[in-house]
């Protein structure tokens, strides 16, 4: 549901019916959209969704399209949420998602139904656009979706020319920011309109990055507009890349052109393509710029240190281009570093005093303690380009971009031992401690941080590293393989899905296993931690069991649906030892029979309540004990008689002779009593 | 410091044994001097007591005393007979009873009432404990059978696990 399109107009209870195949190809959605998959539309492809046209069953005028995200990527969920919410100009129009099934490695995958936005503004090799039409048509439009999206706490990371619409509106004619969400953030962009720090990171792990890394896209991509070609279009990325960080990138960008551009757009250029983003031009500046109030700019350079370290024959003049270098070599990078020259070096060249001193410190950390060659090339290339993103052997990502890193490449077991190992060697600290001070929300970051160490360091289900990539990436569909290929990015979505899977699968296996612990424990928001208690017990004991069906239970208790047969039958047969761990056989006989008759009804938070009742298992724990300590007690009773029966003739020998001796006593008193009495 | 205890001789009991029988045939003689027939009448009329005293060699001369207690009490009627003939006619009277055969059967049955007692006093007593014995194993045995009925064999486990 968006804002575009309310479900008042559909039919009642259209909303829930699943995508279904229609002949022809088509692929119905929502009991309304027809997919049309014979009808691709490749002009509005993005390189991680493939675009198909779709007839809007209601209003067959309305130009719809679709984006099919087939690629097994991580979505944009914050930039999806607010688009749900209400859709923001500027932008492509949602009008409705679901996820289908599709032929594709990943089984149902989500599709995005949005409006048709009009042409594409432009596909390269174009004849340049005049600087009018690129004031008018891309700049002014573009920052007025990009204030809204500031406005939102949100940025684009989309901005390129084959990502730009022309669109008509009343206002006239402008761009239209294309797809965002289909990927992680700035996935699609090529390095060539990533600020060096974002080019610098994985594609996938870019991370939301700042309005002021929009900007830069916006620079280079109005240069392109400009020329009518993509500048350094020959150039690979990595020397582009290298190139951007030796010369910067205004200067790498412009080259050795001959100044045929207006003076005014050579000013946004310098301005929006300085690489330092604080320096940057945020909105306001280019704003004004189109507001004609001009400011003169000088292009962004590189911060070239005072003194030249050379690192494998080759000088290195900036501390962001020697850490490159390091990492890129790190056995070598680890011996140089520990080279007294880079010492002094680093004392004399590295600009802030802050920094120098850390990486100092670091260097006497290590010789106290000999780190990994990667380890302390890693820190060392924090302190000396604080703001280039944490890389780690080939994990090279910002903190918010750890999560869509993971997620891409979870499958890849170096990708994870690498995040591991990042964390617990508490990069993402130093690289916190490297930032400007005072940042509010480092605190909330640090918090973040401290809760990964912890999920790491604990074993059992729902916590480890799926934990962690559940925590980091909202939104990402559960990765369990007892539910794929059902999209579950909703917590909503996960019991439907093992509810379908339950009819499939050998029920041999826990309808839980690690990814959906985790999945539940990050997203559920009632309190499930007891929950994971018990599944951190070994497999097949009533604890775990319970684990599993209070789990799920309390899933279905805030979620629904209703009724679950085939996952409530799949459950039951797990309970056994729930059931044999109560101790009362009349008890036992009666949840047998009682269970069997409510996992037919499909109700988990019924069995649960019957099997799993805590005051109910704590009163036959007492009545246990009070019967053992009696039937204990009886035993005891019993051996001691027995030991008494054994000493019988003896007893009886001590106790007779004393019975005989009171008795004769008494018998020979009053005898002796009578006959006095008669005397008397 | 224990040696030495062990060192010490200890006086032959048989020795104190050999005393009060000195003491006692003493006294006797004495007493006899005085109260001739009494004597008698005690020494042949509770023969069956000394002679169960001397048999006896229990702890607490159990047999003794029962024989004694009863011994006593058959010739008790006897001995108040003597006492209240009084004077010189009492060793008459000593020699009628002594010739009396139902005396002797009252004395000599009541000693034997008592041997009666002593022997089968622990019969009686072992049955009555042994009774109540098995009547309680009885009781527990069906309290553990409820106990297993209800909450199962394992409780009889010799070392019954916690259930998690």
């Amino acid at each position: 549901m968006t804002a575009v399109e309310k479900p008042t107009a559909t039919e009642p209870g259209a909303e829930k019916a699943p995508a279904a195949p229609l002949p022809g190809g088509e692929i119905l959605l929502k009991g309304r959209y027809r997919l049309l998959r014979e009808a691709p539309l490749p002009a509005y492809d993005s390189p991680t969704a493939k675009a198909y046209a779709v007839k809007d069953n209601l209003h067959p005028e309305r130009p719809l399209f679709a984006h099919v995200c087939d690629s097994g990527l991580p979505l944009r969920w914050p930039f999806l949420e607010q688009q749900r919410q209400q859709n923001m100009r500027g932008v492509l129009q949602l009008v409705e998602e679901e996820a289908i099934e599709w032929p594709s490695e990943q089984g149902m995958c989500p599709v995005f139904i949005y409006m048709q936005p009009g042409d594409p503004l432009c596909s390269f090799p174009a004849g340049p656009m005049t600087v009018k039409a690129i004031e008018a048509t891309v700049i002014a439009p573009a920052i007025e979706a990009l204030r809204q999206l500031e406005a939102l706490d949100l940025t684009h990371r989309g901005i390129r020319p084959d990502n730009l619409f022309m669109a008509e509106n009343k206002e006239g004619a402008g761009v239209l920011l294309g797809d965002c969400v289909s990927a992680p953030s700035a996935y699609n962009q090529p390095v060539l309109f990533e600020p060096i720090e974002s080019a610098l990171a994985d594609p996938s792990g870019r991370g939301r990055g700042k309005i002021a890394d929009d900007v830069y896209a916006l620079g280079v991509t109005v240069l392109a507009l400009l020329l009518g070609d993509l500048p350094a279009k020959d150039v690979d990325k990595e020397a582009i890349l290298k190139r951007k960080i030796l010369k910067g990138s205004y200067n790498f960008l412009m080259g050795k052109r001959p100044p045929t551009l207006p003076l005014r757009m050579m000013e946004f250029l310098k301005g929006t393509l300085h690489d330092d983003s604080q320096k940057r031009w945020g909105l306001d500046q280019i704003e004004d710029w189109l507001d004609e109030r001009r400011t003169h700019e000088l292009p962004g350079v590189p911060n070239i240190a005072p003194h030249v370290f050379t690192f494998r024959k080759e000088q290195h003049i900036t501390g962001r281009s020697l850490a490159c270098a390091f990492l890129q070599h790190p056995q070598e990078g680890a011996k140089a570093i520990r080279e007294s020259r880079f010492e002094s070096w680093a004392a004399r060249s590295i600009a802030s005093p802050d920094h120098a001193r850390a990486v100092a410190e670091e260097i006497l950390k290590d010789r106290a303690a000999l780190a990994s060659a990667e380890r302390l090339v890693a820190r060392i290339a924090i302190l000396l380009d604080p703001e280039a993103p944490i890389r780690y052997k080939d994990f090279s990502a910002p903190i918010d971009g750890f999560g869509s890193l993971l997620a891409s490449r979870f499958s890849d077991d170096s990708a994870r031992r690498n995040f591991s190992e990042i964390i617990r060697y508490q990069l993402p600290q130093l690289w916190l401690s490297a930032q400007e001070p005072g940042m509010a929300k480092n605190r909330k970051i640090l918090q973040r941080l401290h809760r990964l160490q912890h999920f790491l360091n604990r074993r059992g289900l729902g916590f480890g590293i799926e934990r962690c990539l559940y925590e980091l990436t909202p939104g990402l569909r559960c990765q369990s393989s007892l539910v794929l290929p059902r999209y579950c990015a909703n917590i909503s979505e996960l019991l439907p899905a093992l509810e379908a899977a339950a009819g499939e699968l050998e029920k041999l296996v826990e309808p839980i296993d690690s990814h959906i612990a985790a999945f539940v424990a990050s997203r559920f928001p009632g309190k499930v931690d007891s929950f994971l208690v018990s599944l951190a017990s070994s497999a097949g004991s009533a604890e775990r069991a319970l684990g599993v069906l209070g789990m799920l239970a309390s899933l279905q208790d805030r979620h629904g649906p209703a009724r679950l047969a085939r996952l409530a039958g799949w459950v039951w047969k797990l309970l056994p030892p729930v059931i044999g761990s109560y101790h009362n056989q009349a008890l036992r006989r009666r949840l047998e029979e009682e269970g069997e008759k409510t996992a037919g009804q499909g109700s988990l938070v019924a069995i649960y309540n019957l099997v799993g009742n805590p005051s109910q298992r704590r009163a036959d724990q007492r009545a246990y004990a009070i019967a053992r300590s009696q039937f204990t007690r009886s035993l005891a009773e019993t051996a001691k008689l027995d030991r008494k029966l054994k000493g019988l003739p003896l007893t009886s020998l001590v106790l007779g002779q004393m019975f005989a001796v009171r008795l004769s006593i008494l018998i020979a008193l009053v005898a002796v009593s009578l006959m006095i009495s008669q005397y008397i | 410091m224990a040696g030495r205890k062990a060192g010490i001789k200890r006086p032959k009991q048989r020795s104190g044994i050999g005393l009060w029988w000195v003491i006692a045939l003493f006294v006797l003689v004495v007493v006899s001097a005085f109260a001739l027939p009494t004597v008698i009448l005690l020494m042949l009329g509770l023969l069956p007591a000394w002679v169960a005293f001397i048999v006896d060699r229990g702890p607490g001369k159990a047999a003794g005393k029962c024989v004694m207690s009863l011994n006593v009490a058959g010739a008790a009627p006897y001995l108040v007979n003597l006492w209240t003939a009084g004077g010189a006619g009492q060793m008459d009277n000593a020699f009628i009873i002594l010739t009396d055969p139902s005396a002797w059967l009252v004395m000599y049955g009541s000693a034997t009432l008592g041997w009666l007692i002593y022997f089968g006093m622990p019969y009686l007593v072992g049955a009555i404990v042994e009774m109540r014995a098995e009547g309680r194993k009885g009781q527990l045995a069906k309290l553990r059978k409820a106990i297993v009925v209800e909450w199962g064999e394992e409780i009889a486990g010799v070392l019954p696990q916690q259930k998690k």
